[in-house]
C-alpha cells in the first residue's frame, strides 16, 4: 500500500488537446478517492497516466514517495479495473487471475495458493474454469476485481467499472467494492461520471472539468460548499438553482422575482454575481411560516414516491456552470415531500430557505466557502 | 373485433408475396453462382471425358454431362506424361514456406503499424499501401535482375523470398489489430507483460481470424502465379504447378482433357485449406465476449 502524489501534472495529445492542466493531487495511503467529472474532462487520462499507459508532459507522479515518470506500467506496481473488464477472452477464469502472477515469475504452487484465496473472497470458486464470454456482466466485473486484486498491488485504478451493469447489480457491486477496498485498505483510485457512485464510494472527492481539478474534499463537504459555480451545478441531483444575483438597494436582500429574501449570515460583498439554491432550499409554505415566500406556478412536476421535484419559472435570470444566463424558459426545482399536495400547471406557495444560499463571484468562484 | 377480420384479409396475400420473393432471390443468387461455378463444372466434368470430346461438346450444355465413356483415364495420363507430383510437392513446400515464414513477419509488421509508437510509422504504412496497389508483374523484371544479381536464379529461395513479406498480408493484420479492444494489451502491460509477450500471448490467441484470413491469401498468391517462376527457373527441378501445366502445350497431341485434370489436381489444396481455415476466416472478434 502507498500514498499517491500527482505534482503539477501535465498532458496534452497530439491534436493539442489539454486533458490535465497543471494538476496537484495527494492520495493518502488506504484512501478511496473518487474522480468526478463529466465525459472528456480527463479524468481516465489521470488514471492512465497513473497507470503508466500514457507519459505526462510534465510534473511528477509519486507512489509510496517513489517517482514513477520514468517506469513502464509492469514496474509501477498498480491494477487496473477497466471499463469493458479486458478480460483475455481466450483463457479461463483461472488463467485471467494467474495470468499477472505468472507475469511476475511466481512459483505454480504460490499461485495456485493465490488465486484460490482470491476466487474464495469473491466467490468466484464455481466459475473459474469458465471462459469470460459464458459469464453475465456482474461476474465478469469480479473476474475484473479479481484479476486486479490477485497480484495485491499497491495502488487500485478503476476506470468506470460500474458503467456496463444493470441499475440493480450496480447498486450491489458498489456495496462490494466498497467494503472489499475497507477490508484491503489498498490506496484506490476511482473514476466515475456518477455522482451517486462518488457520493457514496469515496472518503474524498475530486472534481475534474476540462484538465482542471475543481475541488477535492469528502461528498458532504462538495455538496455543501462547492467551490464554484461547475462543482455546484455538477454536484447533486437536481442540480443547484443557479441564477444572476441581484441584491436590494441596501444589500440587506435578495431579489427573486417579487419576493426579497433577506440575507441570513454574513451579508455578501459587492463581490457576489451568482446565487444559488438546493431544490431542498423551498418547503411548502405552510410548513415553514417563518421562511419568505414565493408563489409560483408548477410547470412540471416528478412523483418519485418519497418526494415530489415541482419544477417552476425561474423567478431570478437563470445561469449555467459558466455563469451563462440560460436561454430560453429556465426551470428551478424544489424537493418537496412526497405527500406535499401539489399538481402540475398549479400555483404553489414556496418558501424560501435563506440560510441555504450559495453565493459566487464574477468568476464563478464561491464566496464564504 | 375488426383486428382478426384484418389479419385474415392480408395473410393470403402476406403468403403469397414472400415466397415470391423468396424465389425471386434464389433464383437471382443461383444465377450468380452459376456463373462462377460453370468454369469450374466445366473443368471437373471435362476431365472425366475422352479428350476428343472436351473440345466438341463445348458450346452446349454437352460441356456439363459427362455422358458415355467418362472415366478417370485422363487422371492416370497426367501421372505418365508430366512429374505431377514433382510439380505438386514444389508448390506445396514453396507455398507452405511463404505461409509459415510470412505470418509471423507480416504479423509483426501489421502488429508494428497498428500499436507501436515509432518515428517514420505513418511514412511506412503510407508505403505499404502504395505498395498494395503496384501489380506484381509491373516489379517482376527489376526485382529479377536484382535476385540474379544474388545468384539466388532457379532455387526454392528465389520463389519464396520476395513473397514473405507481403503488403495484402501486413494490411489485413494492421486492419484487425486496429480493431481489437486496446484495454486487452493495457490489461497485459499491467499485468506485467512487455511488448513481445503481450503480443504472442494476448494478441495472437485472439486474432485467429486475422491469421486464417492470410494463410489463405498468401497461400493463393503464389499458387496460381506463372510469370515469376518462369522467369527464375530453369528447368522441372524446383517448378511450381503453374509450370507444370504448361509443359502440356509443349506435348504434342494437345491434351485437353489431360489439362484439364491436372487443372483439378492443382485446385484440390486450395479448396482444403480453405475448408480448414475458413471457419475462422468467418469469425469475428465480436464472438470473443470482451463486451456485456
Amino acid at each position: 500500500m502507498a500514498a499517491v502524489e500527482l505534482r503539477n501534472l501535465e498532458k496534452a495529445f497530439a491534436d493539442g488537446t489539454r486533458a490535465i492542466r497543471d494538476l496537484t493531487l495527494e492520495v493518502a495511503d488506504g484512501e478511496l478517492l473518487v474522480l468526478l467529472g463529466p465525459s472528456g474532462c480527463g479524468k481516465s487520462t489521470l488514471l492512465r497516466l497513473l497507470a503508466g499507459l500514457e507519459a505526462p508532459d510534465g510534473g511528477e507522479i509519486r507512489i509510496g514517495g517513489r517517482p514513477v515518470n520514468a517506469l513502464g506500467p509492469r514496474e509501477r506496481n498498480v491494477a487496473m479495473v477497466f471499463q469493458n473488464y479486458a478480460l483475455y477472452p481466450h483463457m479461463s477464469v483461472r488463467g485471467n487471475l494467474e495470468f499477472p502472477l505468472r507475469m511476475r515469475g511466481m512459483g505454480r504452487a504460490a499461485i495456485a495458493e493465490r488465486v484460490e484465496r482470491t476466487a474464495r473472497s469473491l466467490g468466484l470458486e464455481p466459475l473459474l474454469e469458465r471462459r469470460p464470454r459464458a459469464l453475465s456482466g456482474g461476474q465478469r466485473q469480479r473476474v475484473a476485481m479479481g484479476r486486479a486484486l490477485v497480484r495485491e498491488p499497491e495502488v487500485f485504478l478503476m476506470d468506470e467499472p460500474l458503467s456496463n451493469l444493470d441499475a440493480k447489480l450496480r447498486v450491489e457491486i458498489r456495496a462490494e467494492i466498497a467494503e472489499l477496498q475497507r477490508r484491503l485498505t489498498t490506496t484506490t483510485l476511482y473514476v466515475t461520471h456518477d455522482q451517486v457512485e462518488a457520493m457514496t464510494l469515496g472518503t474524498r472527492v475530486a472534481v475534474l472539468r476540462e484538465g482542471v481539478l475543481q475541488q477535492v474534499g469528502p461528498p458532504q463537504g462538495l455538496y455543501e460548499r462547492p467551490a464554484n459555480l461547475f462543482v455546484a451545478a455538477f454536484v447533486g441531483s437536481p442540480e443547484m438553482n443557479l441564477f444572476r444575483a441581484a441584491l436590494t438597494p441596501d444589500g440587506a436582500a435578495l431579489r427573486l422575482g417579487p419576493t426579497s429574501v433577506p440575507i441570513a449570515g454574513p451579508v455578501p460583498e459587492a463581490r457576489a454575481a451568482f446565487a444559488g439554491l438546493r431544490p431542498e432550499a423551498f418547503a411548502p409554505a405552510e410548513t415553514r411560516p417563518d421562511w419568505p415566500v414565493l408563489e409560483v406556478e408548477v410547470a412540471a412536476l416528478e412523483a418519485l414516491g418519497h418526494e415530489r421535484l415541482a419544477y417552476f419559472r425561474s423567478p431570478a435570470p437563470a445561469v449555467d456552470a459558466d455563469g451563462r444566463q440560460r436561454a430560453g424558459e429556465a426551470l428551478m426545482a424544489a424537493r418537496l415531500p412526497g405527500d406535499c399536495p401539489v399538481s402540475a400547471r398549479a400555483p404553489l406557495r414556496l418558501g424560501v430557505d435563506a440560510r441555504a444560499l450559495h453565493w459566487f463571484d464574477a468568476q464563478g468562484r464561491a464566496l464564504f466557502a | 373485433m375488426s383486428r382478426p377480420a384484418r389479419t385474415a384479409r392480408a395473410r393470403p396475400r402476406g403468403r403469397w408475396r414472400r415466397p415470391a420473393a423468396v424465389l425471386l432471390s434464389y433464383l437471382a443468387v443461383t444465377a450468380c453462382a452459376a456463373v462462377f461455378l460453370a468454369p469450374i463444372l466445366f473443368m471437373a466434368i471435362g476431365s472425366l471425358k475422352p479428350d476428343a470430346r472436351v473440345l466438341a461438346e463445348a458450346g452446349g450444355w454437352h460441356a456439363f454431362w459427362p455422358g458415355a465413356g467418362a472415366g478417370l483415364g485422363n487422371y492416370g495420363d497426367v501421372f505418365r506424361r508430366v512429374p505431377f507430383m514433382h510439380y505438386l510437392l514444389n508448390s506445396l513446400w514453396i507455398n507452405g514456406l511463404i505461409v509459415v515464414l510470412g505470418l509471423p513477419v507480416n504479423a509483426f509488421a501489421g502488429y508494428a503499424l497498428a500499436r507501436l509508437r515509432w518515428r517514420g510509422r505513418e511514412l511506412a504504412l503510407a508505403a505499404v499501401l502504395a505498395i498494395l496497389v503496384i501489380p506484381f508483374e509491373a516489379i517482376a523484371v527489376p526485382l529479377f535482375y536484382e535476385l540474379t544479381a544474388l545468384g539466388m536464379r532457379d532455387s526454392y529461395t528465389v520463389q519464396v523470398i520476395p513473397f514473405i513479406a507481403n503488403p495484402l498480408s501486413i494490411y489485413l493484420f494492421y486492419s484487425f489489430f486496429l480493431g481489437l479492444p486496446r484495454e486487452l494489451e493495457e490489461a497485459a502491460r499491467i499485468d506485467g507483460a512487455g511488448v513481445l509477450r503481450t503480443f504472442l500471448t494476448i494478441v495472437v490467441p485472439n486474432a485467429k481470424a486475422a491469421f486464417a484470413s492470410v494463410t489463405i491469401v498468401s497461400f493463393l498468391f503464389y499458387w496460381g502465379m506463372y510469370l515469376w517462376p518462369l522467369l527464375v527457373t530453369g528447368g522441372p527441378g524446383v517448378r511450381p504447378l503453374p509450370l507444370g501445366i504448361a509443359t502440356f502445350y509443349t506435348l504434342p497431341p494437345l491434351q485437353w482433357g489431360d489439362i484439364l485434370a491436372f487443372g483439378m489436381m492443382m485446385v484440390a489444396p486450395v479448396l482444403v485449406v480453405f475448408v480448414i481455415f475458413q471457419r475462422w476466416f468467418v469469425r469475428g472478434v465480436a464472438a470473443t465476449g470482451l463486451k456485456g
